[in-house]
């Protein structure tokens, strides 16, 4: 279908092939034999273009930087933290994006409806956990034994509960204007600016940096995932689910799931460049990941303290562009062909 | 409308709260990281006790000594409660209480590291990015406008022109400024442009002001322009697409006109509401792209003052920044909803 012609066909066999080159060198990353270790500088060849001769016992590739690091390994390293960084971000704003967006797609118009005991304890668990928290940094065994009993109580009091006739009947919530809310919060400040100022509050690591991009970014794959969900609701095959019965978890899990996989494929390529993009831009700025750790926006940041090296920004860049195009094409939106004129 | 703006910002004080409380709760309350170590060079050495009385001054004088919130939990102290976490309530001496008060009087603060108010940074950082981020973003409305018209006609050279616009769009902002810094303000290559700096322009006036300013501005604007110009063109142009498509144009093709002039009078308006969605988003994403342009031309305009805050952690300047931010996408959405009335005159009518 997108293969047809035998140019697309080439431009595809390019973006796999970049990609799978980034994928392999980034998990081998730490058994390769380079001749320059990470993160330490050559004092004998600082900022040295790239040199080729056999001069040298092991010659730097692609040059070094203003520091003396090598240029091929720290731009190999920057695979590795694409891989560690980008993706476990990008995986995680996809898991939160369909899971917040089918629920409140499919509950979008009569609430998520559930016993009024129900709703009641949870309210009650939801307090107790976020009163308990400031505990914690007291100790964690003062703070999980209140914490137990209270659930606890919430938990009993729900079955008790169960006598009444009023507490058994549903109650709607309205879980779709939250989600939207929520979203609407999180894009109410630009993407950049509001990962830059929290990344300024809270210390960033190779856990916390791919938490913060990938809750921080959702709310573009929950509108797609909502949406989706919100036309799949209307055939003819959930109403026959419907109506055979089949509790609303199974419908979701089953039948309306699989059906999301289209727009999930097309849409994760995407948002992986645009957390690419993020990362080396804030990593540029030199607020992201600790200085010492490799990134493709690390060593472009040096380029800043030597405009006049090219091999600094050339390479690095040439990384950058080539991911964010090859990724691009596997999204297989149609980018390169924009609607034609009937 | 006005549920729109209350909602907007509901959301930014909600935005603004979490930071603030986030940064008050991980900074230095006892004063370390605020340049009182232990064995500073060429300071007198301190007693512990004048230590503790100059961390105490600071305190007090950064109003860190305050709880932070109305209402804190802490570990129960009788064995009677031990399963009630102990609730203090504070009252109206706290630190979010009084940073909301000196922010509804539009004081914002003392910057950590200067000591300037935060206000008298932001009111002299504010204008000079304006005076280079409002011409770019006008240039790239202006520009993807023209760019479309002339592309929906489907000229020879379309391809070419989408290709290039898709390679464009994906290069990231600070990669597309330092490409132009290497080749537009290099010695070695090309020396057409200033690589950084705001330029000394203290006896100019008048027009030779103007001159040497754009001459200086040329290539920050310039790679904010092309950085948002792919998008609106490519997505004003499908949209000029989807119109051609409709019976309205085949009739107009009938009477016989022409297809720019379809395209100028009878589509244009109608394919323009997408993009006036994007417009009310490209002020605030321009404003978030000159952090990364200031830092690379070396400006020092409202990117830069949140970067460097960002960096050496100067939380209220941060605040301050976020929250200039925060007003110019509220300003930007009202402004488009006056544009989507004046564009669309059946959301007039339908209202009044």
């Amino acid at each position: 279908m997108t293969l047809q012609k035998p140019a697309l066909f080439w431009q595809h066999v390019l973006a796999i092939g970049w990609l799978g080159l980034v994928l392999v060198l980034g998990a081998s990353a730490v058994w390769l034999p380079l001749p320059y270790p990470p993160a330490t500088s050559d004092a004998l060849a600082l900022s040295s273009p790239p040199q080729w001769d056999g001069a040298l016992s092991a010659p730097h590739w692609l040059g070094t930087d203003a520091l003396g690091r090598d240029v091929l390994t720290e731009l190999i390293y920057g695979c590795r933290t694409l891989l560690l960084v980008s993706l476990p971000a990008t995986l995680l704003l996809t898991a939160v994006g369909i899971w917040l967006g089918s629920v409140a797609g499919y509950w979008a118009t009569t609430g998520l409806r559930w016993a009024r005991r129900y709703w009641l304890a949870l309210a009650g668990f939801l307090l107790c956990t976020v009163a308990n928290v400031p505990l914690l940094r007291i100790g964690v065994g003062t703070a999980l034994l209140p914490w137990l009993l209270w659930s606890g109580l919430c938990a009993s009091l729900a079955w008790l509960l169960g006598y009444s006739r009023w507490w058994r009947q549903p109650g709607a919530f309205p879980i779709d204007s939250l989600v939207l809310g929520s979203a609407a919060l999180l894009g109410s400040v630009p993407r950049l600016v509001l990962v830059l100022a929290i990344a300024a509050v809270l210390p960033l690591s190779f856990i916390s940096m791919p938490l913060l991009l990938g809750l921080t970014c959702w709310p573009g794959m929950m509108r797609l995932v909502r949406a989706e969900v919100l036309r799949i609701r209307q055939l003819p095959y959930i109403e026959a689910a419907r109506a055979l019965g089949l509790p609303n978890r199974r419908i979701l899990a089953r039948h309306i799931l699989p059906g999301l996989w289209p727009v999930v494929r097309a849409a994760f390529p995407f948002y992986l460049t645009l957390i690419v993009t993020t990362e080396t831009t804030i990593s540029f700025l030199g607020v992201g990941l600790p200085a010492e750790t490799a990134s493709w926006g690390h060593l472009l940041s040096t380029a800043r303290l030597a405009p006049t090296n090219w091999w600094l920004i050339v390479f690095p860049g040439f990384c950058l562009v080539g991911t964010i195009i090859s990724l691009r094409f596997l999204a297989q939106k149609p980018v390169f062909s924009v609607p034609i004129l009937k | 409308m006005l549920r729109q703006i209350l909602t907007s910002t509901l959301s930014a004080w909600i935005i603004a709260s979490i930071i603030f409380l986030l940064s008050r709760s991980m900074s230095p309350a006892n004063g370390e990281s605020l340049g009182l170590d232990e064995h500073m060079p060429g300071t007198t050495v301190l007693t512990p006790a004048q230590q503790q009385a100059a961390r105490q001054q600071l305190q007090s004088r950064l109003g860190l000594h305050q709880p932070l919130f109305y209402f804190s939990l802490s570990a129960p102290t009788s064995r009677a409660g031990m399963f009630l976490p102990r609730l203090i309530w504070h009252g109206q001496a706290n630190q979010y209480h009084a940073w909301a008060e000196d922010l509804l009087q539009g004081q914002m603060g003392i910057s950590y590291r200067n000591g300037v108010p935060v206000a008298d940074l932001l009111a002299t950082a504010l204008p000079r990015t304006l005076l280079f981020t409002v011409p770019a973003a006008l240039a790239a409305a202006a520009l993807a406008l023209l760019l479309a018209i002339r592309l929906a006609a489907r000229p020879w050279w379309r391809p070419v022109v989408l290709h290039l616009l898709v390679l464009l769009d994906s290069i990231p902002l600070f990669l597309l400024a330092l490409l132009l810094l290497l080749v537009l303000a290099n010695p070695d290559v090309l020396t057409w442009f200033p690589a950084y700096g705001m330029g000394d322009a203290e006896g100019l006036a008048g027009w030779d002001w103007l001159l040497n300013t754009a001459y200086y501005l040329m290539l920050p604007m310039l790679s904010l322009v092309l950085v948002t110009l792919p998008g609106l063109t490519v997505q004003l142009e499908a949209a000029l697409q989807r119109e051609l498509t409709m019976d309205y144009v085949t009739t107009a093709r009938a009477k016989g006109l022409s297809i720019r002039q379809i395209i100028r009078q009878h589509t244009l308006r109608n394919a323009i509401f997408p993009l006036l969605t994007l417009l009310a988003d490209l002020l605030p994403a321009v404003l978030a792209g000159a952090v990364v342009v200031e830092v690379i031309f070396a400006l020092p305009g409202m990117g830069r003052l949140l970067s460097d805050a960002a960096t050496a952690r100067d939380y209220p300047v941060l605040l301050g920044a976020l929250l200039v931010i925060l007003v110019a996408r509220l300003v930007s959405y009202i402004l488009a909803d006056a544009a989507y009335r004046i564009a669309d005159p059946r959301l007039q009518q339908s209202t009044t």
